[in-house]
């Protein structure tokens, strides 16, 4: 080969690369508590007299890029009335855009190739993301901008969840949806988030078949618990116990083959697993703190071995369909839709459309729970929390000071009465005053009746949304409300006397650490091990070959980097604490803690149901 | 370059001692011309293909983490091999491993010659309208994407509303339905069986065309010496269309560690993951949405290596057995 | 040149020809009207059902009447061309059907059902009502017909969008990488270029050993094609593997043309546009069948490389429709709880494969000569 041309083609291609190592990249300077400093725009500032939208003019028109990063959000058209308000009042027209799948996929390359839309949402339990965004200065933070060009938002903003999402620098870079402040929080226990439903036809029919053939003359049953021995319990409440519900499903089955396909419906089994697991482990009372108030790892604690081999007692006695693990949100949907499953776990509000559609269909689904083999009341996770997306402006954006002030309007309690219910005198009106309760106008009750309501576009653009809030102003009464919608306001209220606050285990990790990526890699391996093998657990051919895959799965995340996150997991929760200000989280280690098992309840407390 | 000299001779064959300088050539408007067209294809090459090694630096850097991938050269400090030794210890490396070589040499041995034996087989059918039919049916599924054509596999061999597992267990052949979807012992299979599915129509139309062009006085011929159906195809089918046959296979080899990530991702889900990852789809998860990019351009790297060491061994394997070879 | 137009009597088989369509047609008409007619349709009321039954008895008798001189011209036909071709004998060898016949037969057929079933799953899935569908067993023939999936996919903002997309990209995106692929191989298929094996090694190199996704994605963002339409058209203009098919198939044209053209003055240029080219439609047609499909299909470089909802491709649009609820955003709950984005989906896919039925029987003919040429040269 010529050499000369060696020598050319060498430069041609050196002389291309240089051109593009030139250019992209830009180096963003990182200040000492590990953030990027930003450098913010030059709009005049906004004065705090009153709220900030107020002081816009109706002048400012622009149209922005709003990015959801969940695959199944559904957007607003914008064509609707509530879009066509917040514009009026802000002056901004939103865009919305979702991805195709939920892995994260179409953000990076977003980023990656350096076109950020103005604001990005992104589901709070990435927080790897969230706090890399943060870190490489990809996104403002919430105080500063507030702080220039809206004010009032510290005002409409509650504070404990300002402060619940800030680094250690005392920024926070975003805002969260369905948060629940304490300053909202009205007394008393709040609905769980997770629950148990059965279906009311059988478990009637099981519990006439129990009254008549298992009781005993003292109103007990008599049954041999897992592990042998022989254990009582009052009749009504043996179906609650975890070696009874194995017995009604088998019976159920058995009875009533015809309409059922499985006994016990868990949810979707994704790439790290099924939520259910996390809602039967709060049933089986697991802890996460032990009685040094130390961070407790579940997945390797007996316990949860324990539930495991239970499932798999249950999958080898067909009470779990194999179907269950190959199906998808629209297979669990279906089965559910048509009343195929005689009792499940999936998370109800994920499916209270077809939990509606089975009552519509002559399936009633009833709240109940269950207990692991000791009899400790079930302890589950209430529905309070931080947050579920996490809502951040980019450093993209052209126009931060207008769309803080969105932020500010859709954070404002006046903003909230808009998305959830409507313009005021429209839809709605006090019936005395400010935050006393609302009632719906005629108009709207009639357009409701007649399905002609979704030309408002209720409840659909809530990425800000505050639903303690709504549900302060709500009338008490069934006022305004379909019986479908109360069915599903009221699916998991009797289980309310067993869920706690759990906003402990809502820790966040700190990102600042210098280990904070390899923890995050380790993460996702475990949580990827563990999803794979779950499924192999439960569908284990024999108790003793469940034991070894757990075993094996144990070893294998041990190898993961194990160790690791559970050391950064235990500060974060002492943190998070800290910033509770408990020193004890788990319930039932708590002062106060009462008992509230009730065997003679299997539905949970049925005077929890609300008329509205 | 200096020109070697034109030796002469005298008219009796002796040497003599001078000799003429070769002139060098000079370049015509028309080689410039021929020169400017080709150097098309390596301006683009410089772009597309050689600018991109640039990237492979990312491999020997720690730019985990960094969301902006020109900082992460730029800034990230360099690591050596770390990225590569972190790849043979990760736990799930011999699985990948595996998965990936194993699919490969699978559809090698399967899915390479599959065209050919359909296109014999479609060469000894009776009726010539018959075969036109077969050929035009079996070339369709080709033209679909794998998008369509995997999510229609999805729905018929779905565990329980699945045309395929009702189908099975009304005919009797099994008592249970078969978890083909998710099991992982059928990952491999369902891979091939789509595969083969999708292409081989459109694979055996080469194949049936050279076929074609064998002259039937051979066969007559054959028949005529008392040679069955089976030594006919072996001695005269497969001979004549034998060049066909190894340049595709030279082709094929060069593609070998691809796996068609359209075709894999369809497929691929929680439940048969062990089975169904591969080096495209590791790299394609855990480089972008993790922003692993040094990993997984470390792991590109390593695919691209083994890929050319495969090369060069089954380039060198050919000319041993055929004579010829890509280079 | 004769000005009288000669008027030609159609001759016999092409009636007959006409006639057999016709019948044919009315055929499946009937079949269709007495399939609709009695099934369940969603939503029909009994007018419908009426108004369907009235139609098949008369698509019934039209086929009667078709038919028979359909029939009597067939026969007509056949007695006479068996009467003209009794003097030549085609000479078969000994058609005995043997066991091995009979498998490989059977065995076509199989293979042929698993290439066609699907489309008619999907087809069979798309006319059945959403809600009905989900409960399963849908094999063949809607259960519960309905239009209403192929009424929202066609109102569908997005599926119009990636089909524009998607076209573009076809056109645009083949025809000018048929024209740069094929000018490197012209000048590569001269033995007369100068550094020859220079550029041959700069471009084999190049498919043994690549950069990786991250490093190509770092590429297209520097140059600025991140979501630009370019983006599928530029790194598309050339292919090594496409330039070597259209070298060997230019070094088989016999170079006595390319000596003329020279004498008559021409340069290099112009004899690859004016002679080569022309001469390599078959090559071309199959080349540009490769190009087409591979834009037609692709969605992989919309997900990476892309993120404006106006640069989806068709095949995006497919995948989001299967893999998500897109197609029933924004529906009042009613409407949901009739439809399925299963349903949907499927209704979309045949929206989409119809222009893929449509140039199926072009692309088939012409395919078979350009493999042929191509590959006996190869």
């Amino acid at each position: 080969m010529n050499k000369f041309k060696r020598i050319m083609t060498a430069i041609t291609v050196l002389f291309f690369m240089s051109i593009l190592v030139a250019c992209g990249g830009t180096n963003v300077p990182i200040d000492d508590d590990n953030m990027a400093i930003i450098k913010y725009p030059d709009f005049p500032l906004t004065g705090n007299d009153k709220n900030s939208w107020e002081y816009l003019d109706g002048q400012e028109n622009i149209t922005i890029n709003w990015y959801v990063d969940v695959a199944s959000w559904n957007p607003p058209t914008g064509l609707d009335i509530i879009s066509g308000i917040i514009k009026d009042k802000t002056g901004i027209q939103v865009i919305f855009d979702t991805p195709v799948t939920d892995d994260g996929q179409k953000l990076a390359t977003m980023i990656a190739g350096g076109d950020l839309p103005d604001v990005i949402s992104i589901p709070t339990n990435r927080s790897q993301t969230i706090t890399s965004l943060a870190q490489q200065g990809y996104v403002y933070d919430i105080n500063t901008l507030a702080e220039r060009w809206a004010p009032s938002l510290m005002n409409h903003l509650p504070t404990d969840v300002l402060e619940w999402w800030s680094y250690g620098n005392g920024k926070t870079y975003g805002i969260p949806n369905h948060y629940y402040s304490y300053e909202d929080i009205p007394e008393g226990q709040l609905q769980p988030n997770g629950g148990m439903m059965v279906r009311e036809d059988i478990f009637n029919a099981w519990q006439s078949y129990v009254e008549q053939n298992l009781k005993d003359a003292n109103g007990m049953v008599t049954y041999t618990g897992l592990r042998g021995g022989q254990k009582q319990v009052p009749w009504q409440g043996y179906i609650t116990t975890p070696e009874g519900f194995k017995q009604a499903a088998v019976w159920a089955l058995q009875n009533y083959g015809s309409s059922l396909t499985t006994g016990l419906q868990l949810s979707q089994f994704r790439a790290n697993g099924s939520a259910s697991l996390e809602w039967l482990s709060q049933f089986f009372a697991i802890p996460f703190e032990d009685e040094q108030g130390n961070y407790v790892y579940q997945f390797t604690q007996q316990a949860y071995a324990d539930m495991l081999y239970y499932l798999n007692d249950l999958y080898l006695a067909g009470v779990i369909s194999p179907a269950n693990f190959t199906q998808d949100y629209d297979g669990v949907g279906s089965v559910i839709a048509s009343g195929k499953a005689f009792a499940t776990l999936v998370t109800p509000q994920d499916y209270q459309i077809h939990f509606t559609t089975a009552k519509d269909g002559g399936y009633t689904y009833r709240s109940m729970y269950i207990t692991n083999e000791n009899g400790d009341a079930p302890v589950l996770s209430d529905i309070r929390g931080y947050g579920y997306m996490f809502n951040m402006i980019t450093t993209d954006a052209k126009r931060p000071d207008l769309i803080i002030k969105l932020f500010d309007f859709l954070t404002s309690k006046e903003g909230q009465r808009l998305i959830s219910m409507g313009p005021e005198g429209v839809t709605w009106n006090w019936t005395n005053g400010i935050d006393s309760e609302i009632v719906y106008t005629n108009t709207y009750l009639q357009e409701k009746a007649n399905s002609q309501t979704s030309k408002y576009g209720l409840l659909q653009f809530d990425l800000l949304i505050n639903w303690q809030y709504y549900d302060n102003v709500q009338p008490k009464t069934n006022h305004g409300k379909t019986e479908a919608e109360l069915f599903r306001t009221n699916l998991k209220r009797p289980l309310s006397i067993y869920a706690y606050d759990y906003n402990a285990m809502a820790f966040v990790v700190d990102a600042t650490d210098p280990r904070f990526q390899t923890y995050n890699n380790n993460l996702t391996r475990i949580e990827t091990t563990i999803g794979t093998q779950l499924p192999k657990i439960i569908r284990a051919s024999s108790r003793a070959q469940a034991e070894s895959i757990y075993q094996s799965t144990i070893t294998a995340i041990e190898a993961r980097g194990l160790s690791m996150v559970i050391e950064m997991n235990s500060a974060a929760f002492l943190k998070a604490k800290e910033k509770l200000g408990i020193t004890t989280a788990w319930p039932p280690y708590q002062a106060n803690y009462v008992n509230p098992l009730n065997r003679l309840q299997p539905n949970g407390d049925l005077s929890k149901y609300r008329g509205y | 370059m200096k020109a070697k000299p034109i030796t002469i001779y005298a008219i009796d064959g002796t040497k003599l001692n001078r000799s003429i300088p070769k002139s060098k050539k000079k370049w015509t408007t028309n080689d410039l011309i021929l020169l400017a067209m080709a150097m098309l294809s390596v301006i683009f090459l410089a772009i597309f293909a050689y600018a991109p090694l640039y990237g492979l630096v990312l491999a020997f850097k720690a730019g985990d983490g960094y969301l902006n991938i020109m900082n992460a050269i730029n800034q990230a400090p360099f690591v050596g091999l770390a990225n590569f030794r972190d790849f043979l210890a990760d736990p799930d490396f011999k699985n990948i491993m595996f998965n990936t070589l194993g699919l490969n040499i699978l559809q090698l041995l399967i899915n390479f010659p599959a065209p050919i034996i359909f296109a014999i087989l479609m060469s000894e059918l009776l009726s010539d309208r018959f075969k036109k039919t077969v050929q035009t049916v079996t070339f369709f599924p080709h033209f679909i994407s794998w998008v369509i054509f995997g999510g229609i596999f999805l729905s018929l061999l779905d565990f329980e509303t699945g045309i395929v597992n009702n189908l099975f267990m009304d005919l009797g052949l099994i008592k249970q339905p078969l978890d083909i979807l998710g099991g992982e012992q059928y990952f491999f299979g369902l891979i091939i069986t789509t595969s083969i599915i999708k292409g081989v129509g459109w694979g055996s139309v080469i194949y049936v065309a050279a076929i074609s062009g064998i002259p039937q006085e051979l066969y007559e011929a054959a028949k005529i010496d008392g040679a069955n159906r089976f030594q006919r195809i072996m001695h005269i089918t497969i001979p004549s269309i034998a060049p066909t046959i190894v340049l595709f296979f030279i082709l094929s080899i060069a593609g070998i560690l691809n796996n068609g990530i359209e075709h894999l991702w369809v497929f691929q889900n929680a439940n048969n993951i062990m089975r169904s990852e591969v080096l495209d789809t590791f790299i394609y998860k855990y480089g972008i949405p993790q922003w692993r990019y040094s990993y997984a351009t470390a792991i590109g790297m390593l695919k691209s290596v083994i890929s050319l060491a495969l090369l060069i061994v089954s380039n060198a394997v050919l000319k041993k057995v055929t004579g010829k070879g890509i280079y | 040149m004769n000005p009288r137009i000669q008027f030609q009597l159609p001759s016999r088989t092409h009636v007959y020809r006409l006639l057999k369509l016709i019948t044919i047609m009315m055929l499946m008409s009937t079949i269709f009207l007495l399939y609709t007619s009695n099934i369940e349709i969603d939503e029909g009321d009994t007018s419908l059902y009426h108004t369907l039954d009235a139609l098949s008895w008369i698509s019934i008798a039209l086929f009667m009447i078709v038919l028979i001189p359909t029939v009597w011209l067939g026969v007509r036909l056949y007695q006479q061309r068996k009467a003209e071709t009794k003097h030549i004998r085609k000479s078969k060898l000994n058609k005995q059907i043997t066991l091995f016949d009979v498998i490989n037969t059977s065995l076509m057929t199989i293979f042929m059902v698993l290439c066609i079933y699907p489309l008619i799953y999907v087809l069979a899935g798309s006319f059945n009502q959403g809600a009905d569908y989900t409960a399963g067993g849908v094999y063949f023939l809607p259960r519960l017909f309905t239009f209403e999936n192929y009424k929202v996919v066609l109102t569908n903002q997005g599926l119009w969008q990636g089909y524009v997309v998607t076209i573009s990209r076809t056109v645009i995106g083949t025809l000018t990488a048929l024209i740069f692929t094929s000018i490197v191989a012209y000048a590569m298929s001269r033995p007369n270029l100068k550094y020859k094996k220079v550029f041959y090694w700069i471009n084999i190199f190049t498919m043994f050993f690549g950069g990786g996704l991250i490093p190509y994605f770092l590429i297209i963002r520097s140059i600025g094609l991140y979501n630009h339409f370019l983006v599928y058209i530029i790194p598309a203009l050339y292919s090594v593997y496409n330039m070597i098919i259209f070298s060997s198939f230019f070094r088989s044209i016999s170079d006595e043309l390319h000596e003329a053209a020279l004498m008559d003055g021409a340069n290099e240029f112009r004899i690859y546009w004016q002679i080569y080219l022309p001469l390599s439609k078959p090559v071309l047609a199959t080349v540009a069948l490769w190009l087409a499909i591979g834009h037609w299909n692709a969605y992989f470089d919309t997900m990476i490389y892309t993120h404006s909802p106006n640069l989806q491709t068709l095949q995006y649009f497919l995948l989001k429709a299967i893999q998500t609820a897109t197609l029933t955003e924004g529906m009042p709950a009613e409407m949901m709880l009739r439809l399925s984005p299963k349903t949907l989906s499927l209704a979309a896919i045949i929206i989409s494969m119809i222009p893929v039925l449509f140039f199926f029987p072009f692309v088939r003919k012409n395919f078979q000569s350009g493999i042929m040429i191509g590959s006996l040269k190869g």
